[in-house]
């Protein structure tokens, strides 16, 4: 076998280089490494580049149809432009109080100030003044933010009929979280 | 037991407020749509009237249930009649 001493492979013509033909077997030594800079295609994606995640326990009340913000949220830089980030949250402590039949809470998730999806529709929703607790709701989101820049994800909440009260991280130290997955392509 | 957001709505029914945290020492308030904002002394004297009310509404329910289990002992029910009829 010959060893061929180079710092360099370059196409002879155009911009395509092929090492090896089909059936061939390419290795990389134990000890060696070899650096991606650029694009790779084809090696089987779906590989978790890494994980953020955010939570809160602070209790979080509104008697307003307007969405604001639950205090949860986590921020994550994607490696590459092209990598999925996988959203998973849990809104603990969800409830509304017993003043009107129709007060019920719409939760949303949003990626930086723009809504993503509406995960929770109706939620503590009894059609009578009770009060009612659910505990959890949540939601997995897989998202494509084709950004490298730092992407702020989080959760808002509203009254969905403008009246009385809906609250999620309860007075019980309920917590909420969110995590972040980056997941190459 | 009242949160601070039951005695703002107590005080203005059609206030529209957001709350961030538990206590009155340290909860933090968004008034909204124009809600006129109510002082913590307001709150507070309502969070405390609300829940002497409830608090009262319990006690009073709690005699109310004893009065009415002495009432049917004095008819010569005993305590497992009672329990059979109200539990």
């Amino acid at each position: 076998m010959a060893t061929l001493f180079v710092d360099k492979v370059d196409p002879q013509s155009g911009t395509s280089l092929e090492i090896g033909s089909s059936g061939d077997t390419i290795t990389i030594p134990s000890g060696a490494t070899i650096t991606n800079s650029g694009t790779a295609t084809g090696f089987g994606g779906g590989k978790v580049l890494q994980i953020v995640q955010g939570s809160t326990s602070t209790e979080t009340r509104s008697s307003s149809n307007s969405l604001v913000d639950t205090t949860l949220t986590a921020s994550i830089t994607p490696s590459a432009s092209d990598s999925k980030v996988l959203v998973t949250v849990f809104q603990n402590g969800c409830d509304k109080s017993a003043a009107n039949a129709g007060n019920q809470m719409i939760l949303k998730l949003l990626r930086g100030s723009s809504v993503i999806t509406t995960f929770g529709n109706n939620v503590t929703y009894t059609n009578s003044a009770i009060s009612n607790s659910i505990g959890t709701t949540g939601t997995m989101y897989l998202d494509s933010p084709s950004t490298t820049s730092a992407t702020t994800y989080k959760t808002q909440m509203s009254n969905g009929n403008n009246t009385a009260n809906v609250g999620t991280q309860g007075t019980g130290g309920e917590l909420s979280t969110i995590t972040l997955m980056e997941i190459s392509a | 037991m009242a949160k601070v957001i039951d005695a703002i709505l107590a005080i203005n029914p059609d206030a529209k407020v957001v709350t961030r945290g538990s206590t009155i020492d340290s909860i933090e308030i968004d008034w909204l749509d124009g809600t006129t904002e109510i002082s913590k002394a307001d709150i507070e004297t309502k969070l405390t009237e609300l829940n002497n009310n409830e608090a009262a509404e319990t006690a009073a329910k709690e005699n109310k249930k004893a009065s009415g289990k002495q009432k049917l002992k004095d008819l010569g029910l005993d305590d497992d009649e009672i329990k059979a009829l109200i539990g």
